[in-house]
């Protein structure tokens, strides 16, 4: 019998053991829903690290084309000439805007970063989840920089999510919108406090918010401090839409996250010690 | 050396897909890990096809960060034994064939991916048919027109058949 005979005859039984697995993989994971085999996915992090990495500074040149392409749509009956003046003063000012947008953002993480009680680390954004379904992102800095599982991650506009796999040199995090992600809230009007759940969406949801408290669409909504993972008082987002509740029934209440999650290009990872994230004793 | 080829290979389009959904976010809804792992099956070797889709997909979902772990391998581990036992039988690695399978592939990859969710009860809260036919959709016609332009460069980087080079090395 030749290798490939063996060969066809072997992989069934390959796919049995395989299916096997997957199943094993995925009823566990379907029943903890809680972290990742993390041996493995720093394996991963780390082998895609360098395509990741590399590939960021040829994707921000090809999203500057595309950007400055899409600009120009109009510019179709210009004659050729002037269309070309114009396409290369708009490149030039196009990559003029994105170095000062670059350098404002760039200066807005280290006021962040100095203005913060706890110790932070800055990280660009190099990668997104693959599937329109769920929500995480890997950023460019992982255990090497300090970084560790669970730690919040922030942008000058309000929480991000927070890490949820780790490599030596990347991070897997876990975005506000995603389907698993809560954190606990706190109206800053009502004070009244509630889950912000991620629905796998670009809002969250708030839940758990009597029917009775007073909620006004634009109400800013803050961390409570009492998830464990997120110090108090930073800002979660908005209330987008107030679906009103009763005296039996809690309000439906849809937030929109304040950190803009679908442009993240620069974030801080806070290093937070367990005496940052102690709740009062009386809250308990 | 075609099992360097193949792992750098997984390796590269699983990276890449991360990278690209972070600039155009429909690439979100495209799968060219499958791209790869259907070409890689139309060698007439189901045993490459079975483990190059349970790496390529398992790698997948640990990145991608899906609901559940393993979903994606599952699928790509299917297909990629289904494509290769197929094409031993019925030759189906021509130009335009290979084309349709990778719509069947498309189609076949998002049904069981969702329908696996669904099982494990899995899937996200707000999530309506609608949304799946548009990712199907999205999917079949996305990853056919990548797969037009990627599988000529395929043919070059994997020049060496791996039916061939397989039977010679014993491996796979």
């Amino acid at each position: 019998m030749s290798v490939v005979e063996s060969g066809k005859n072997r992989a069934p039984i390959v796919l049995v053991i395989f299916f096997l697995v997957q199943l094993l993989s995925m009823s566990w994971y379907g029943r903890t829903k809680d972290g990742r085999p993390n041996l493995l996915l720093s394996w991963v992090l780390t082998a895609v690290y360098p395509v990741q990495k590399a590939g960021g500074g040829v994707g921000s040149i090809a999203s500057g084309i595309w950007g400055g392409y899409i600009d120009l749509r109009g510019a179709k009956e210009e004659n050729i000439k002037l269309r070309a003046e114009n396409d290369q003063l708009r490149q030039d000012l196009f990559k003029v805007k994105e170095e000062l947008a670059a350098n404002h953002r760039a200066a807005n993480i280290l006021d962040l970063q100095e203005s913060l009680p706890y110790k932070s680390v800055a990280a660009k954004v190099i990668a997104r989840s693959g599937n329109e379904f769920f929500n995480k992102i890997i950023i460019d800095k992982g255990r090497l920089a300090g970084i560790k599982l669970h730690q919040p991650v922030i942008t000058p506009a309000g929480i991000v999510g927070r890490v949820v796999g780790l490599g030596p040199f990347a991070a897997q995090v876990q975005l506000l919108t995603d389907n698993y992600a809560g954190v606990g809230g706190q109206l800053s009007e009502s004070r009244a406090y509630g889950e912000v759940k991620g629905v796998g969406k670009v809002f969250c949801e708030m839940r758990n918010v009597s029917g009775l408290e007073a909620v006004k669409e634009g109400e800013a909504i803050i961390t409570t401090g009492l998830d464990g993972i997120y110090p108090k008082g930073l800002l979660v987002g908005y209330v987008q839409e107030v679906g009103l509740g009763s005296g039996a029934k809690s309000h439906r209440i849809v937030v929109r996250p304040a950190a803009g999650l679908d442009g993240l290009e620069q974030v801080l990872v806070l290093e937070l010690s367990e005496q940052d994230l102690q709740i009062d004793e009386t809250i308990k | 050396m075609q099992i360097v080829k193949i792992v750098i290979a997984i390796i590269f389009f699983v990276g890449l897909q991360g990278l690209l959904s972070n600039y155009v976010r429909e690439f979100q809804r495209l799968d060219i890990t499958l791209i790869l792992v259907v070409y890689l099956s139309l060698k007439r070797n189901p045993m490459q096809g079975t483990i190059v889709g349970a790496l390529a997909g398992y790698a997948y979902d640990l990145l991608s960060g899906v609901g559940l772990l393993g979903a994606s391998s599952f699928t790509k581990t299917l297909i990629g034994f289904t494509v290769a036992t197929f094409n031993v039988r019925f030759a189906i690695d021509n130009k335009l064939t290979r084309l349709i399978v990778i719509v069947i592939a498309s189609i076949v990859n998002v049904t069981l991916f969702i329908g696996l969710h669904y099982v494990f009860n899995s899937l996200p809260e707000d999530l309506h048919l609608r949304d799946i036919v548009k990712l199907t959709a999205w999917q079949a016609a996305g990853n056919l027109i990548i797969g037009f332009f990627l599988f000529p460069i395929f043919d070059r980087i994997f020049v060496q058949d791996s039916y061939s080079a397989s039977t010679r090395t014993g491996s796979w």
